[in-house]
């Protein structure tokens, strides 16, 4: 797909690239909202805001970098805005006492499919959950997402280490129980 | 010990995830996109309809069109001709001759003709003594003193078409000025037009006219009487002027405003416009346990005062004799400056809750290394009344006093987060409606065919620049503006 094209017919507001640009993309930037959020409606919400936002800020995307790693990036931004907006997350956005989870040292070979993966993460804590999609999944470093949330670089650290933990105890202890995750599924 | 192996298992299964968005997010979309191209396209036409609602008020009020002098349709001898010496024809009944009857022998009259009045009949050098004696008697009234000085120009009007507006203009001077020469002469004509001056009834003044003169006049009469529609004509034609005057007087003047100087964005009320802006740099701290500050509230550095330039297209109508009417259509561009850090480019928290991380916000550290602009474009429509305060009106002095009401087309100010001590835009703080309000005064440098105007001005907002709560800043200008008006 031409996607410098596909930009230059959405800014010259041609409907039809519109609708093919976010058809294009949608689905895996459904994904990554589906990550940062805890149910499908607000992960449609996040989506629907920063697609809005991509369509508003085209214009300042230069085509010197990948469109859908610009788009992505949005859709961060905008999940993490929408995180600390939104009373339900921000309650549960204090980071977790460090005692609760111990930290785990080994790697052990993720053999759940990508769904159940999204899952597992969707379960962790805000926090955990927001540090681990930041830096395992996208790449920011601890310095970088100190900034972006505002804490210490070190809490930063610290938080991923247990979440990371978390997440292995429960990945050895498969098969999920299933009831945990049916409220994400769409009905 | 931790290794990539995890993260990069993670990553390479959650890059390729999927999840399918309903129809709704689609449709919510397209229905915000859509309304902000309705939006942009509003704004892109809203100038062009100022300007042909203009257009269109100039065109659709009365008073405000063209009013045009019709061209005399005979053409006026000033040549000096041979003297008459006997039975040579004389002037034409209608010719105006200014003479006084001893001079009539020595100076050649200035002869008018007419193609539409028919040929007069020939009198002889008596009856020619007798009109000038008539004409001389008539040139002595006030009222034709008055015409007089108009008639050589417009000495033809008389054989215009009598349409019903020149007949009530007519109308109108016979019954102010004939009533002299009927009591002098009491020709029987005269008496009819007169009467028909009197009652105010143009029917019964162009009837009665002609029949008067065909049927009961003598050479004389005839004369006297032809002198008089002439009389009566140019007093038409005289108001008609005056009224020409008075409307072009009314008339919209167009031109172009410039304004040139310093704009500064105030925070808080009016009165702040007097105050210099804090310039402490001492960051503030919040009482905290055992001595030691628990939050660091953070200072702005000023924003600095700088340019301000304005162009516009203007008109100006008469309201009374001292004051004047403009309307105008402004575009206004309004620099100013800020002493900033480094700017910021990883995605970086700027305020409790709010995250700068993508290309359409600039985030910068607090610190003095760099300088960044703050450029604002504003569309405006000002609304002033002009007031002339000196008695001259040759070169006026002219007080302008007015409301505006403007569009913030853009506006790229650094907001401040005082907890965190950075600067960042954002484009949805700025609020778009400014409502202002204007004055100056303006020195007349030039006032012929075209008006140029010059003098100090003043322009203060109302209205905050920004929506938020916190930012509370207002555009205030002074500047010097030029005006021309083209063709009065």
């Amino acid at each position: 797909m031409d996607y410098q094209k596909l930009v230059r017919e959405s800014l010259k507001e041609n409907a039809a690239a519109q609708r093919q640009l976010y058809m294009h993309f949608a689905p895996i930037m459904m994904g990554v909202c589906y990550r940062y959020t805890k149910s499908l409606e607000d992960a449609e919400d996040v989506l629907q805001e920063a697609f809005i936002k991509v369509f508003k800020k085209l214009h300042q995307y230069k085509g010197d970098g990948e469109l859908g790693a610009w788009i992505r990036r949005i859709m961060v931004t905008t999940a993490l805005n929408y995180l600390k907006r939104n009373q339900r997350y921000q309650e549960e956005l204090v980071f977790t006492e460090s005692t609760l989870h111990p930290v785990a040292t080994n790697n052990p070979d993720v053999l759940l499919d990508a769904k159940d993966l999204a899952l597992l993460i969707r379960q962790l804590p805000t926090g955990y959950q927001t540090i681990f999609n930041l830096h395992a999944v996208e790449g920011y470093n601890h310095a970088e997402i100190g900034q972006l949330l505002g804490i210490n670089e070190g809490t930063s650290r610290s938080q991923y280490s247990r979440a990371r933990a978390l997440l292995i105890t429960w990945l050895a202890q498969q098969p999920l129980e299933t009831t945990k995750t049916v409220q994400y599924v769409r009905p | 010990m931790l290794g990539p192996e995890f993260e990069k298992q993670v990553q390479q299964k959650l890059d390729a995830f999927q999840v399918p968005p309903s129809d709704a997010v689609w449709q919510a979309v397209e229905k915000e996109i859509q309304a902000k191209k309705k939006r942009r396209r509003i704004l892109f036409w809203w100038p062009a309809a100022a300007l042909l609602l203009a257009g269109l008020t100039y065109w659709i009020l009365p008073g405000f069109k063209n009013t045009t002098l019709q061209k005399p349709i005979v053409t006026i001898t000033k040549e000096p001709l041979p003297v008459e010496t006997k039975n040579e024809p004389v002037a034409p009944a209608d010719a105006v001759n200014y003479t006084t009857p001893g001079a009539v022998k020595k100076t050649a009259p200035v002869i008018v003709t007419s193609p539409i009045v028919k040929t007069p009949p020939l009198v002889s050098n008596q009856q020619k003594e007798t009109v000038s004696k008539k004409y001389t008697l008539v040139k002595k009234t006030d009222a034709l003193l008055n015409t007089a000085a108009k008639t050589t120009y417009n000495a033809n009007s008389h054989a215009r078409p009598a349409s019903n507006k020149h007949a009530a203009n007519k109308t109108a001077a016979v019954a102010n000025n004939l009533i002299a020469i009927t009591k002098s002469e009491e020709a029987p004509a005269t008496k009819a037009i007169a009467n028909a001056a009197t009652k105010n009834d143009t029917s019964i003044f162009i009837a009665a006219s002609e029949p008067v003169l065909s049927s009961t006049t003598s050479n004389e009469n005839r004369m006297a009487l032809q002198q008089q529609k002439l009389i009566v004509a140019d007093t038409a034609l005289l108001n008609k002027e005056k009224k020409t005057t008075e409307k072009k007087q009314q008339r919209w003047q167009w031109g172009l405003q410039q304004s040139t100087g310093v704009a500064r964005l105030i925070s808080g009320g009016f009165f702040s416009v007097f105050q210099s802006e804090n310039k402490s740099f001492d960051n503030a701290f919040s009482s905290g346990t055992n001595g030691v500050p628990a939050v660091i509230i953070y200072k702005a550095n000023p924003v600095k005062a700088g340019l301000h330039f304005a162009i516009s297209g203007v008109a100006q109508k008469k309201l009374t004799t001292k004051t004047n009417i403009v309307l105008g259509l402004q575009y206004q561009y309004n620099k100013n400056s800020l002493l900033v850090g480094v700017k910021i480019d990883t995605p970086v928290t700027v305020l409790p809750g709010v995250v700068v991380a993508d290309r359409s916000q600039t985030a910068y550290q607090a610190g003095s290394d760099n300088i960044y602009k703050i450029r604002q474009h504003l569309i405006v429509l000002p609304v002033s009344l002009q007031t002339r305060i000196s008695k001259t009106e040759k070169k006026p002095v002219l007080l302008t006093y007015g409301l505006q009401l403007g569009w913030q087309l853009s506006n790229n100010f650094l907001h401040f987060g005082n907890t965190t001590g950075r600067y960042f835009t954002n484009n949805d703080y700025n609020s778009q409606l400014q409502a202002g309000m204007h004055t100056g005064l303006y020195f007349t440098l030039y006032n012929r065919q075209q008006q140029v105007i010059a003098g100090p001005t003043v322009q203060y907002h109302f209205s905050s620049l920004f929506n938020n709560q916190t930012n509370t800043r207002r555009l205030f200008t002074a500047g010097l503006t030029t005006t021309i008006f083209f063709k009065k």
